[in-house]
């Protein structure tokens, strides 16, 4: 049979060595031991030698070459009992002893759980025992779930792919990224709201005639709505003297010389809040134009921040709500809003019988640090006889 | 008060044939020795008065010998001194208030109190801070010698010279065996002083060694081997002056073994019962011989020697009412690293 | 140029000489046209015969040698043949140089070159890791090159530092790992950083030295049969340790195995996982593992040899168990 004769590993460094003279020609018989072929390593000058006695067969390199450890250098023929020893039979590659080991053909050796454990120690097995068979929820689900605001009982409906329908951290991250990012705008708003919630916000609220205005806005110049009559209507009654006229820094209370209102206004995803500057000095008409055009430019993305104004208008009534507590921005100390017109039975004592009015709620929620209820009534009371005298705007 | 740098005797000229002839140099070799002797005593004072950390390990009975090698080395050689090198050191450079600073554990000493007792030292004067592996310090020696080769300072008959000093027991340790053979294989100016006090800690010489003398073992390293009575201050003086010329004349590696007592326990700890009587009756005290000695010749008087001690204890008690006064170390102001290298990122070759 | 991690060595090596003339070559059999157990000096030994200079077989006193001559403003390289052999001076590296500044206020910029690690018939005392033994000593650097450009570039940079260094150099690399190598060009990382040598999000390994290579080949079976992708960190220096590459990867990826060639107890591999156990506890997904060398000595058979140390079937096998926890 052939036996092969391999580059052995000479020193513990070396991956290769060159051929450097053949010391038996081939056809030649060997015996066992007896040198074949000299080799030159990077620390030596060696000699291979035969693994067993045979006839040299093949020489696969010649002198010059250089052979990786492990590599065939000659082929031995050798008779057929000379490759077996007894009952355990030789192996075919002798000289695979002292090459490069090749691991993943040895069987995996049985480690020992020795006195340290913790070489193979399972560590599920180790957590799950800790924390009494319930689901293990581990340190960065756990982090998950306070980031994001889940509760463990949101757990129940995202299916787990660890072991053991363990939910991991990519369950949640895949199970949230099912959901739609809250846009650029949604966010903004999201913050501004969160903030704004950190004062002490208090709403008031009385109802308006509105009969004398809508008739009012018929003979005005671009037929002014509800909207333009609140911002001119607070501006007015900022301007008469309030203790909400002003803006809170610290513990600092500053009269701006201006009256600045902020309109809230829908867009896709959220609250535009384009600044109008002194109101005051504005009449009905040319408060329309000037709004619409602040609006046009908040719907094109062009409008900053509307942090500056004194208050802002919400005119809610037009979702047809007719009573609700808007949020003042955050660095705004007031917000104004109002309802949907409704109609309403109206005691006339000259007939004797009801008649139709018209009304719509009006709203004021404002930052309880500032001013109190009183102050907050009588603007909100100047507003609303504004708004029910329109000609005096 | 400043502390005064104490000037070095100048004695171990290759042309003094006989060096302890000169009067003036056997004086100054009782002062070193009564000074460390004084200042030795102090700090076993200040231990028991609680104001030492550790122990302290006193030099008692090895002055003469210790003092005769500080007192042969001269500025920019080299000395590794171990534990019962109070008069050693002292002649070699060391200041009292030093040795005070660091026994104490001053922030003020050279090891601002990260160490402290014997294994202080001062590598500004070539003065080895000794780790407490014996022989550990003789092959850092050799790499000095071997640095100043290369150099190109070790050239000509007046080599500088580096000296370690060993006792009966470091002599078996591994490092002291590779450390001497590599100087003498490297045939470096280096001279190893080996005490034989007779017992290391508490194992005498007969479980520590089994050759007929330690000197004889000089030969095997191929170092040349030199023998003297420790307890005897002139023999000292000559034996180790004439080793360090050698060494300074190019000779290569020379060894002395001094044959002398320890009179005190290992440190202050030790009360050292398994020294017998008989053992103590075959040693006298180097301190009290040469005093005698000195006496006999007329050099010195009593009234001399009594002026040489309370000098010796006006000073070191100068320096303890100094050090006293100085500021412990604060782990607060503390440096806490071990590396030099502020930044490791930092470093580009 | 293809340059062998040998080469690389010795390139450093005949560069640093070169170039300062306070540095000097001392171990054994370095001098002379013989050039060392492994040949790294070979070549300069000739060039240099004042500085590379043969020394007893006294470990201890060559490297107290080198202590003293680095106190006298010299730069030595210590080579020890074996790192295994360099145990016994132990003593100096980690009593007297490791505490040297901490003690004197005085740098000790010695470097040992430690051949380390294992081969296959090295057996017990030709194939030891040192790295965990001197890292648990302050005072001391620990570096362990995996790749070429590594080998140069630490050594000079090892040679510059003013700290004794322990430069453990993998035998098994020498000849077996060669690569491309300019050193103009290539990237010169600095000491005391860690690698990232394969970017992936799913699971961090975290080695360094030859089971770098392990690790990278155990990331291509990862990516290959299981669409796995690990990230691969080659800790490069081990100390002092780059902690924030290590926290910064782990956070990222919530999951991490530690493969070292070295024994489990107190090892670095152990080191790591506490960090990442203390410092990046909110981030994991899965329980921390490590994979190191068997706890016995290592082995003279290349067959026991091969199943004493990790090897990238191993390590995948536990990226696998990792993920699937």
């Amino acid at each position: 049979m052939k036996l092969s004769v391999r580059m052995p590993q000479f020193g513990e460094s070396a991956a290769e060595a060159t051929v450097v003279a053949w010391l038996v020609t081939p056809g030649a018989q060997v015996a066992a031991e007896q040198e074949l072929v000299e080799v030159q390593t990077e620390k030596s000058l060696l000699t291979v030698a035969a693994p067993a006695a045979g006839i040299l067969s093949e020489q696969c390199a010649e002198p010059g070459r250089k052979l990786a450890v492990g590599d065939v250098l000659a082929y031995l023929e050798v008779a057929g009992e000379a490759a077996t020893n007894g009952s355990s039979p030789v192996p075919a590659d002798v000289h695979d002893i002292g090459t490069a080991p090749k691991a993943k053909h040895l069987p995996r050796p049985q480690r020992r759980p020795a006195g340290d454990a913790s070489t193979r120690e399972s560590g599920r097995a180790a957590v799950r025992a800790a924390s009494g068979e319930s689901a293990f929820i581990s340190p960065r689900v756990r982090a998950k779930l306070l980031e994001s605001g889940l509760k463990v009982s949101d757990l129940a409906t995202i299916p787990g792919s660890g072991a053991d329908g363990r939910i991991t951290a990519n369950d949640i991250d895949h199970y949230l990224s099912q959901g739609e990012a809250m846009s650029p705008v949604r966010q903004a708003v999201a913050n501004a709201m969160t903030r704004s919630w950190t004062r002490p916000l208090a709403t008031i609220a009385r109802p308006v005639r509105m009969d004398a205005l809508l008739a009012h806005r018929r003979t005005v110049e671009g037929r002014p709505s509800a909207t333009i009559y609140c911002m001119r209507a607070l501006a007015l009654a900022l301007k008469a003297g309030n203790p909400l006229a002003c803006r809170l820094f610290g513990n600092r209370l500053l009269t701006p010389s201006t009256i600045d209102l902020a309109v809230a206004v829908e867009i896709t995803d959220g609250v535009l809040t384009p600044v109008v500057r002194k109101v005051e000095e504005l009449d009905l008409a040319r408060l329309t134009t000037l709004v619409e055009e602040v609006i046009a430019k908040g719907r094109d993305g062009r409008v900053s921040d509307a942090g500056d104004a004194v208050a802002t208008i919400s005119n809610y009534g037009t979702f047809g709500l007719t009573w609700a507590t808007p949020i003042p921005l955050p660095g705004q100390g007031l917000i104004l809003g109002i309802g949907a017109v409704k109609n309403v039975p109206d005691w006339n004592p000259a007939t004797k019988s009801w008649d139709r009015a018209r009304e719509a709620e009006l709203t004021l929620t404002f930052d309880h640090r500032i001013a109190d209820g009183g102050a907050a009534g009588r603007l909100l009371n100047g507003v609303g006889e504004l708004l029910e005298h329109p000609e005096r705007m | 008060m400043k502390s005064q740098p104490q000037k070095l005797p100048q004695i171990a000229s290759p042309k003094a044939s006989d060096p302890a002839s000169t009067n003036d140099i056997r004086v100054r070799h009782l002062t070193w020795m009564i000074l460390a002797r004084a200042l030795d005593d102090r700090m076993c004072k200040l231990k028991a008065q609680n104001l030492v950390p550790g122990s302290v390990f006193t030099g008692r009975g090895q002055e003469a010998y210790s003092a005769a090698g500080g007192m042969c080395l001269r500025p920019g050689d080299v000395f590794a001194p171990l534990i019962r090198d109070q008069a050693g050191r002292l002649a070699f450079g060391e200041t009292i208030i030093d040795v005070v600073r660091t026994c104490m554990g001053k922030r003020t000493s050279s090891m601002r109190g990260r160490d402290g007792n014997i294994h202080r030292g001062n590598l500004d004067i070539g003065l080895l801070p000794m780790i407490s592996h014996l022989g550990a310090m003789v092959s850092v020696v050799a790499g000095m010698l071997m640095a100043r080769r290369f150099k190109g300072q070790l050239v000509g008959n007046d080599l500088t010279v580096g000296m370690a000093s060993i006792g009966d027991g470091g002599m078996n340790a591994g490092a002291l065996h590779e450390a001497l053979n590599l100087a003498a294989v490297e045939k470096l100016p280096f001279v190893l002083l080996v005490a034989n006090n007779q017992v290391a800690y508490s194992t005498f010489n007969d479980r520590t060694f089994a050759c007929r003398d330690l000197v004889d073992r000089a030969v095997g390293y191929g170092v040349c081997g030199h023998s003297c009575d420790g307890t005897d201050a002139t023999a000292c003086l000559t034996t180790v002056s004439d080793a360090v010329a050698r060494v300074r004349r190019g000779e290569g590696p020379q060894m002395v073994v001094a044959t002398l007592l320890r009179l005190a326990g290992h440190g202050l700890h030790d009360p050292a019962e398994y020294v017998t009587p008989e053992l103590k009756s075959r040693f006298g005290d180097c301190i009290q011989l040469d005093s005698n000695t000195l006496k006999v010749q007329g050099i010195l008087t009593d009234a001399d020697i009594e002026r040489i001690w309370d000098d010796a204890r006006t000073r070191i008690a100068a320096a303890v009412e100094q050090a006293m006064h100085e500021p412990d170390p604060d782990p607060a102001q503390e440096d806490w690293t071990a590396y030099s290298e502020r930044d490791l990122k930092k470093v580009r070759s | 140029m293809t340059l062998a991690y040998l080469e690389a060595i010795r390139l450093a090596l005949g560069e640093s000489l070169d170039e300062d003339p306070r540095v000097f070559v001392y171990g054994q059999d370095v001098a002379g046209a013989f050039g060392g157990a492994f040949k790294v000096t070979k070549g300069i030994a000739e060039r240099y015969k004042d500085r590379v200079l043969n020394a007893p077989i006294s470990e201890d006193a060559m490297a107290g040698v080198a202590i003293g001559a680095a106190l006298e403003g010299m730069r030595p390289v210590l080579e020890y043949q074996f790192a295994d052999f360099a145990t016994i001076a132990f003593n100096q590296f980690v009593n007297h140089a490791g505490t040297m500044f901490w003690r004197t206020g005085r740098s000790c910029p010695i470097v040992a070159r430690l051949p380390v690690g294992g081969t296959p018939g090295g057996g017990p005392f030709h194939s030891q890791m040192p790295e965990t033994w001197l890292s648990n000593h302050p005072g001391l650097v620990v570096v362990a090159p995996a790749t070429v450009a590594d080998a140069y570039f630490m050594l000079k940079d090892a040679i510059a530092c003013q700290d004794p260094v322990m430069y453990c150099e993998h035998k098994y690399l020498y000849y077996h790992l060669k690569a491309e190598f300019d050193k103009t060009r290539a990237e010169h990382l600095p000491l005391g950083s860690a690698a990232v040598r394969r970017p992936g999000d799913d699971c961090t390994l975290i080695s360094y030295s030859g089971m770098v290579h392990e690790c990278l080949r155990a990331a291509e079976i990862l990516d290959r049969d299981h669409g796995i992708d690990c990230e691969v960190i080659d800790l490069r220096c081990i100390r002092p340790l780059d902690t924030e590459t290590i926290l910064t990867s782990v956070c990222r990826t919530g999951r991490v195995v530690v493969a070292t060639e070295s024994w489990p107890f107190g090892g670095v591999a152990a080191e790591v996982l506490a960090l990442v156990s203390s410092e990046a506890f909110s981030h994991l997904d899965a329980p921390p593992r490590r994979l190191c060398a068997l706890d016995v000595p290592v082995p003279f058979h290349p067959d026991l040899f091969a199943a004493h140390h990790p090897d990238a079937e191993r390590i995948a096998e536990a990226v696998l168990e990792t993920m699937a926890f």
